[in-house]
């Protein structure tokens, strides 16, 4: 069994150790025996997402998401929604979340329409929320606590299209008002907990793996991995946050 | 307002008195007293004295030295931020502790290092003479954001002196671009060296910043840093006023460099090891030829220039050789990875990691760093982590391809000297920056060393 992952806009969308949550997907495929294949498609990389998967979208800098729209104008646009409706599975991480969604309405009032994928909008503004965090996913998921960075100036609000992908415990998540953080449709996982997510959640990490292997091969027996280093790692900063 | 300036100034050297008392060797919090008591105290000091400022991502420290170095050769005296206290609040009280009791300064020359958030108020007070700006990679992202947004903050420094001469890296796209924006006089340096160097997996500047086609290269150098052009808006690298056309390791140690400059070609030995130095002895030169100094002795004097502080400093602990190496973002990282990779025969790193405020609290750029290639490259039979995210590193270093079984993680600075001492193998600690005081300051006072602002 192998896994076809693809880092959609690497060039661009590559802030914030991204490239952790490859290498964590590629290493929990290796130590199982199963393979992994990794394709980095840069703006105007012209083969179909069909061809994968698993997506990985990760984020960005300001300047260059207007160099980004352009691109996902010309095509990629499209081909992201019909890979979504497909039931591609995506992890996709602040930048790359809110792309997926409807619009991105800046702090002056600006509209930017953006792919509509998943139901949901981000307004801007200046004042950044940031720090550890810390959310629970929702049963469905598996129902473990995810530990991350977020960093993100925009506030996401979820349309009825979309539920989301866990609730926070510490920190801001989505907006800092609702309590929700990130986004789930599909196989589509969307959150603002920026890279590297997965190597300190591991059970997170084989959730997406179980949702690529079963859509290709109809099963996914993941062994268990020996996650000590990753425990000590997830105690540690749980305890400090009080959410343990 | 004399009288704000004394009692401002007065109240500096107090509370820098009293927190010595308790041991601390705090510069922050006097600065900020003293400007909380006259928000002008800086631009006052300043205004008689001569400065050349260093700001940028990587090197100011190291750079900033040599220049103190420069000078200290020539038998200048001048003032300086020497324990890295590079925001308003410790410039401000390195500009009290060398003034007279009246604000009188002592010294005609000041080097300043100064980060680039704070540049931009900085600038604006002291009005420099001549500034250097480094290079700028990613760091600490959730101080300021993003890379482009400390180009934005530079920018505006240099627009708030307008007078000062730019010293701008020609090889760094986001830095040498500078000159199409700040309206200073600027010259360039840079490396025109023969030979392929290695982009970083991830680059930190892909983009044109004026029309966002994807640079190209005629050579990379490092990282981002090379001979860059935009093929679409014809933008591309200036041509360096101050080149080094040649490298060559010395026999002594460090590098042997040829360089051409405005004043003629200089030949000199750049004492410290690695490539980045050799950057940051261009960025000095340039700087010393801006404010004018006679760059024959200065290009000398780098002969002579030791480490500084945490940066490839060495010393023993007992019989066992350590040396630190400071890292704080993918770039420098990397650097210290190779240079640990080419480490012959046995040792035992140590890699530090803490995300206190002054480190940022997001330490998500170890994963960009290129650990995979280290352990690549060589394994070792121990290796050490420590810090406030030891547990982080520890991951990092487990999914880099390191042995976990073999990573002893260190819960107190003490442990680890504990473990350090009586090592019959050399030690190579990799911490970044408040994990690198810590560890300092317990070795020194394990070998009898000085405490760090002294």
């Amino acid at each position: 069994m192998e896994l076809k992952i693809c880092h959609l806009y690497p060039d661009v969308l590559n802030l914030y150790g991204d490239r952790g949550n490859i290498l964590c997907l590629r290493r929990r495929l290796e130590w199982r025996g199963l393979g992994f294949s990794l394709t980095e498609l840069p703006l105007g990389g012209g083969d179909a997402l069909g061809a994968f998967d698993l997506v990985f979208i990760g984020g960005g800098q300001d300047f260059e998401q207007t160099v980004l729209l352009e691109d996902l104008r010309r095509g990629r646009g499209a081909d992201i929604r019909s890979a979504v409706e497909d039931g591609m599975p995506f992890l996709c991480v602040c930048g790359g979340y809110q792309l997926l969604g409807r619009s991105y309405r800046t702090a002056d009032g600006q509209e930017c329409p953006y792919i509509g994928a998943l139901d949901l909008y981000t307004l801007g503004s200046e004042d950044r929320l940031i720090g550890n965090y810390v959310f629970q996913l929702e049963p469905e998921d598996g129902g473990s606590l995810v530990i991350g960075f977020e960093n993100h100036g925009g506030r996401t609000y979820l349309g009825s299209g979309v539920r989301p992908l866990g609730r926070v415990r510490k920190g801001y998540g989505n907006n800092g008002e609702d309590g929700t953080e990130g986004a789930r449709y599909k196989n589509v996982f969307g959150t603002y907990s920026h890279g590297p997510l997965l190597p300190k959640n591991p059970a997170f990490c084989d959730r997406l793996l179980a949702c690529a292997l079963e859509r290709k091969y109809g099963r996914a027996d993941l062994e268990p991995l020996e996650d000590a280093a990753e425990e000590a790692a997830r105690a540690g900063m749980l305890a400090r946050l009080g959410a343990d | 307002m004399r009288l704000r300036v004394m009692l401002a100034c007065a109240a500096c050297r107090i509370s820098r008195f009293v927190l010595r008392l308790f041991g601390r060797g705090g510069t922050a919090l006097p600065g900020k007293i003293a400007l909380r008591l006259y928000p002008g105290l800086l631009a006052r000091l300043a205004r008689p004295v001569d400065v050349i400022m260093v700001t940028g991502t990587n090197g100011k420290t190291t750079t900033a030295a040599m220049l103190r170095h420069m000078l200290e050769q020539a038998g200048r005296p001048c003032l300086s931020n020497r324990a890295g206290a590079n925001l308003l609040s410790g410039i401000t009280a390195e500009f009290v502790f060398s003034a007279s009791l009246t604000g009188r300064p002592r010294k005609k020359l000041a080097v300043i290092e100064c980060d680039e958030g704070a540049f931009p108020a900085a600038a604006q007070a002291i009005r420099p003479k001549a500034v250097v700006v480094t290079n700028l990679f990613r760091d600490q992202l959730d101080r300021y954001g993003e890379v482009t947004h400390a180009r934005r903050s530079i920018l505006s420094g240099l627009e708030k002196a307008p007078e000062a001469v730019a010293c701008l890296n020609a090889d760094c796209s986001l830095t040498a671009t500078l000159h199409l924006d700040a309206g200073n006089p600027c010259l360039f340096y840079g490396l025109d060296i023969p030979g392929e160097g290695e982009a970083a997996a991830v680059s930190d500047a892909p983009h044109c910043l004026g029309c966002g086609a994807r640079y190209a290269y005629r050579r990379h150098t490092y990282a981002h840093l090379g001979d860059w052009y935009c093929p679409e808006c014809g933008r591309e690298r200036p041509r360096p006023d101050y080149s080094v056309t040649s490298v060559a390791p010395a026999p002594e140690g460090g590098s042997l460099v040829t360089m051409a400059a405005p004043e003629g070609n200089l030949n000199f030995r750049v004492a410290l090891p690695a490539l980045y130095n050799v950057c940051n002895a261009a960025a000095a030169l340039a700087g010393a030829g801006a404010m004018g100094w006679d760059l024959p002795a200065a290009a000398r004097s780098l002969e002579s220039f030791g480490a500084v502080f945490g940066r490839m400093e060495s010393l023993r602990l007992g019989d066992t050789p350590v040396q630190i190496v400071l890292v704080k973002n993918p770039a420098g990282c990397d650097r210290a990875l190779e240079y640990l990779a080419s480490v012959p025969g046995e040792c035992f790193p140590v890699f530090c990691l803490n995300d206190n405020l002054a480190d940022g609290t997001d330490v998500s750029w170890i994963w960009d760093a290129a650990y995979e290639s280290l352990f690549a490259r060589r394994s070792f039979s121990q290796i050490g982590v420590y810090g406030t995210r030891a547990q982080d590193m520890r991951l990092r270093l487990k999914y880099a391809g390191a042995d976990d079984e073999k990573i002893q993680v260190f819960d107190t600075a003490d442990e680890l000297v504990a473990a350090v001492r009586g090592l019959s193998v050399p030690v190579y600690i990799l911490p970044n920056y408040t994990s690198m005081l810590v560890v300092r300051d317990k070795l020194a006072a394990a070998g009898g060393g000085g405490k760090f602002w002294e």
